[in-house]
């Protein structure tokens, strides 16, 4: 796979709306390696700073499911 | 400026030296991060399973807003008496245009209680007895917490169906493809 390849990738599954993507990634082919990585590193980052948000927002869910659960016995 | 502006949007290739593309990141990564949060309220407002939660959630808030209010004796009463009054007038036009809907022959699901009744799964009985409670306790009694209580357990399947399918969509965004796994390990080796 190619560093290209791998962007489209990124960028495909990132939060950007559907034409920005096509954006993009009709891009990538004509970046230098250093902006690719870039580009890269910074969607990677943000992907784990999602991921990160979202475990943290179903944490709090669970607690909240877990209290309502114990309310619906009594 | 309009130009620069267009470059923080979008990477302009043609033109960036490498230290200038160093803050576009930064920039995607900021418009990334606006665009989840606009679409993950999106998803809450526009999924249907979300329009009885979300309703439950406003109204859980308000009548927790007109509880503590009704603990201040005269002003408290008003809000009270206030909200109790919008829950008998709200009835009312929903009694008066569901049997316009029928003489008209419409679908009679179509006719809606209006938002100001905050308390729709609680009699107007209940609503204005407790009222009369008030006096007992020198206005000091929250009396619209009761019909806000008995209110909040009707709401719980609904409040309950929300948050089960928040976590739905927090799941599947944490999930991470084989696809997507490789090109971030491209990235890492």
């Amino acid at each position: 796979m190619t560093s290209q390849e791998a962007l489209k990738i990124l960028i495909k599954n990132s939060t950007f709306i559907e034409e920005e993507k096509e954006r993009l990634i009709s891009l990538v082919d004509v970046m230098e390696e250093g902006d690719v990585k870039a580009l890269a590193k910074a969607l990677i980052e943000q992907r784990d700073r999602e991921i990160e948000a979202a475990e943290e927002a179903v944490e709090h869910l669970d607690e909240l499911l877990n209290a309502e659960l114990l309310i619906d016995e009594d | 400026m309009g130009e620069r502006r267009e470059g923080l949007h979008m990477p302009q290739v043609e033109e960036s030296s490498e230290a200038e593309f160093e803050a576009k990141p930064r920039a995607l990564e900021l418009v990334a991060r606006v665009k989840a949060v606009r679409e993950a309220l999106a998803v809450v407002l526009l999924n249907a399973e979300f329009a009885e939660g979300r309703e439950a959630v406003m109204r859980t808030t308000l009548n927790a807003l007109i509880s503590v209010a009704d603990t201040v004796p005269g002003v408290g009463d008003l809000v009270s008496w206030g909200a109790d009054i919008a829950k008998i007038l709200a009835r009312a036009q929903y009694k008066r245009q569901r049997q316009m809907a029928e003489l008209a022959g419409e679908d009679l699901g179509l006719v809606k209680m209006s938002k100001i009744e905050l308390t729709p799964d609680v009699s107007v009985k209940i609503a204005v007895l407790t009222e009369f409670l008030e006096p007992l306790f020198l206005g000091l009694l929250p009396s619209h917490a009761i019909e806000s209580s008995f209110q909040l357990y009707a709401d719980f399947p609904k409040l309950k169906a929300m948050a089960l399918e928040l976590r739905k969509v927090y799941k599947e965004s944490m999930e991470v493809s084989v696809e997507e796994r490789v090109a971030i390990n491209h990235f890492k080796d």
